[in-house]
């Protein structure tokens, strides 16, 4: 059941081929190439560093994401999490604390989001479907209750402006957090054991209990994470759009997974990487600027993004027949 | 032996005995028929929404889209009833079978398709939300008053709301459990392979019941239609949590097999009038969401506590 990669023994093709990391790259490949066929400005630098910028949020959230998703769990608290974090920190700094404490409370406040999610996924064991899904409820509460509905006008400090929007030797400083983010959840998905606790508990988790790994720990840990990148990518979008405003994490729920699961990791977890998310999360900026150059309204956007994310699940996520 | 077919329901029957013993200390003046009526208007939608889940959590699934059609059946039903009788039923009937075809089209992916359940829906909510937007988009409509009186009035003390459900349960839910059909459900969230093995075709019970929720579903949205007599295509996004804590706070397992319709409705009743008794108990309204977000949490922590008793930590892991 947790196999992600077709049997495909009879075909002469080589099996690596059908893994989804594979069929998401060749994917990303051929979609840039028909967008820069249609028009040719795609190919530009300018646009190839606009995008990245922009999937840098997205691949920030994903790192999370990715490591709660091959647990065989998902983290639906971001959206409000992210938001609180942002707010949080332009309120601190509002209130004329220092840039890098208002930086440090965002950040633990997400974290701490997380290891509360943890809390309810790994102890109460409530599906973290619903935990989650909860708790973004009470982060939104306790934003607008923080907030007064009010978001905080304040001017973002230049570090956190250069977080979101700056560069450096040319290339987007979020461009850099994503390449340091995406580096150390690839050195902690394939060189640590506590990488290789997440995909254990992803596929059988009564036999990494018996083989002595508390793994309610190890849940603390991908949650937590999630709940710090979220934070991170909070904090970056408050830099990137110079405000924080209240609606600033709902485009944050489905994309990410959707990055995760595009990128060949199993939804039930188990198997799967962070190297997959990285080409999930461009094929998903790639195809929301596609969609807004051929200036379909907001609606259509959602119809038109929900339907291509079945379609390209139908093409390689589907589950073996024989395990059910 | 029916004590027990319903013990799961326990917790939420209870939790709504009590909240309403609290609402009427608090409050004396909901035992008036306005009172009654106002009461079972607020619950009943969610209640459906929570049918419209628990027909899924029993196969095994979850719905996140389970909100989206509400706001989707909602927008739709508001902006072409018009005033005319006739046409008015017609609408009724097309949003109804307008729900059918979105739980139908979340069937189809699922059990068809193969992708996960979780996956599916969330894909499903942003499109049937998008759909509702482009039909509705910004909220508003126009909504036959005979039509929101007829389902949200009382008769003294009974409230055609509580009739309307009991009559969705009693024609629709109650004969599609007892089928071959709803046998099937119960069978594939239980064990899909010994359903399998016994001749159940697990595909096709999913398709159906995902279709299902989507008349279920169907179902809230005009109810709320009466309830609200306007349309809102985003009205819906917090029943898909909403009825996913009632399900389980009703005592069905998600992952499947089991559950009654007496717990999730119970449970949304509770969901639903804790607002209002935080109102009457004198909470400000400001801090609705996050009181309702911590009574969430709160209630779902509760309803598994029992797992901190547990001894055999192994056991709660392997479901």
């Amino acid at each position: 059941m947790n196999t992600a990669t077709p049997a495909r023994q009879r075909t002469a093709l080589p099996a690596w081929l059908f893994q989804g990391v594979t069929v998401s790259y060749i994917l990303l490949v051929v979609l840039f190439a028909i967008a820069a066929a249609i028009n040719p400005h795609y190919a530009s630098w300018d646009n190839i560093r606009n995008l990245l910028q922009i999937g840098a949020f997205i691949g920030v959230i994903a790192v999370g994401q990715t490591l709660v998703i091959i647990t065989g769990q998902i983290d639906l608290s971001v959206p409000w999490n992210l938001t609180f974090s942002a707010i949080l920190m332009a309120t601190l700094c509002s209130h004329g604390y220092s840039t890098a404490t208002a930086v440090a409370a965002a950040l633990a406040s997400g974290t701490l989001v997380g290891m509360f999610n943890s809390i309810g996924t790994a102890i109460f064991r409530i599906h973290s479907l619903v935990w989650t899904l909860g708790v973004n409820a009470l982060m939104q509460g306790a934003t607008l209750v923080y907030t007064h509905a009010q978001p905080p006008r304040v001017d973002v400090p230049p570090i956190v402006r250069a977080l979101g929007s700056g560069s450096l030797y040319g290339i987007p400083v979020p461009l850099l957090v994503w390449i340091a983010a995406g580096a150390v959840a690839l050195v902690i998905l394939h060189k640590t054991s506590f990488g290789r606790y997440l995909y254990a508990i992803g596929n059988n988790e009564s036999a990494l209990f018996l083989s002595g790994v508390d793994s309610r720990k190890v849940y603390l840990g991908a949650f937590a994470t999630s709940g710090f990148c979220a934070a991170l990518a909070g904090i970056m979008l408050t830099g990137y759009s110079s405000q924080t405003y209240l609606g600033m994490g709902s485009d944050y729920l489905l994309v990410p997974i959707a990055a995760v699961i595009i990128g060949g990791t199993n939804i039930m977890g188990g198997s799967g990487g962070y190297l997959g998310s990285i080409s999930g999360a461009l094929i998903v900026v790639l195809l929301q600027s596609v969609l807004s150059i051929v200036q379909i309204q907001e609606a259509g956007k959602d119809i038109v993004f929900g339907t291509i994310i079945i379609l390209l699940l139908l093409l390689y996520g589907r589950q073996k027949l024989a395990a059910r | 032996m029916i004590v027990e077919r319903y013990y799961s329901s326990l917790t939420a029957v209870i939790g709504l005995i009590l909240l309403v013993v609290l609402f009427v200390y608090i409050q004396p003046m909901i035992l008036s028929p306005f009172g009654v009526t106002l009461s079972a208007n607020q619950g009943t939608a969610l209640a459906l929404a929570a049918l419209a889940q628990l027909i899924v959590v029993l196969t095994g699934g979850v719905d996140l889209s389970v909100g989206a059609i509400v706001g989707l059946t909602n927008a739709i039903a508001a902006t072409y009833m018009g005033t005319h009788p006739g046409i008015a039923a017609a609408v009724l009937i097309g949003t109804l079978a307008a729900g059918t075809l979105a739980g139908f089209v979340n069937g189809l992916v699922v059990a068809y398709g193969r992708i996960q359940p979780i996956i599916v829906t969330l894909a499903t909510l942003y499109i049937f939300t998008g759909i509702g937007l482009v039909i509705r988009p910004q909220p508003g409509g126009l909504v036959p008053g005979g039509f929101a009186d007829a389902l949200t009035r009382s008769w003294g003390y009974l409230p055609h709301a509580l009739v309307f459900l009991l009559a969705v349960v009693g024609l629709a839910w109650v004969p599609l459990m007892r089928s071959r059909l709803g046998r099937a459900i119960q069978a594939i969230g239980d064990n899909r392979n010994g359903a399998h093995v016994s001749g159940i075709s697990v595909a096709r019970t999913e398709l159906w019941a995902y279709t299902a929720g989507g008349f279920f579903a169907a179902c809230a949205g005009i109810f709320l239609t009466a309830q609200t007599t306007s349309g809102d295509a985003t009205i819906g996004a917090s029943y898909t949590l909403n009825s996913v804590a009632a399900v389980v706070f009703g005592g069905a397992v998600l992952g499947g097999g089991r559950g009654v319709a007496l717990g999730p409705i119970c449970g949304a009743y509770f969901l639903s009038l804790l607002i209002s008794v935080l109102f009457a108990g004198g909470v400000s309204p400001f801090y609705q969401n996050l009181l309702l977000g911590a009574i969430l949490v709160i209630v779902l922590a509760v309803a598994n506590s029992w797992r901190l008793r547990t001894r055999h930590w192994l056991r709660v892991m392997s479901n």
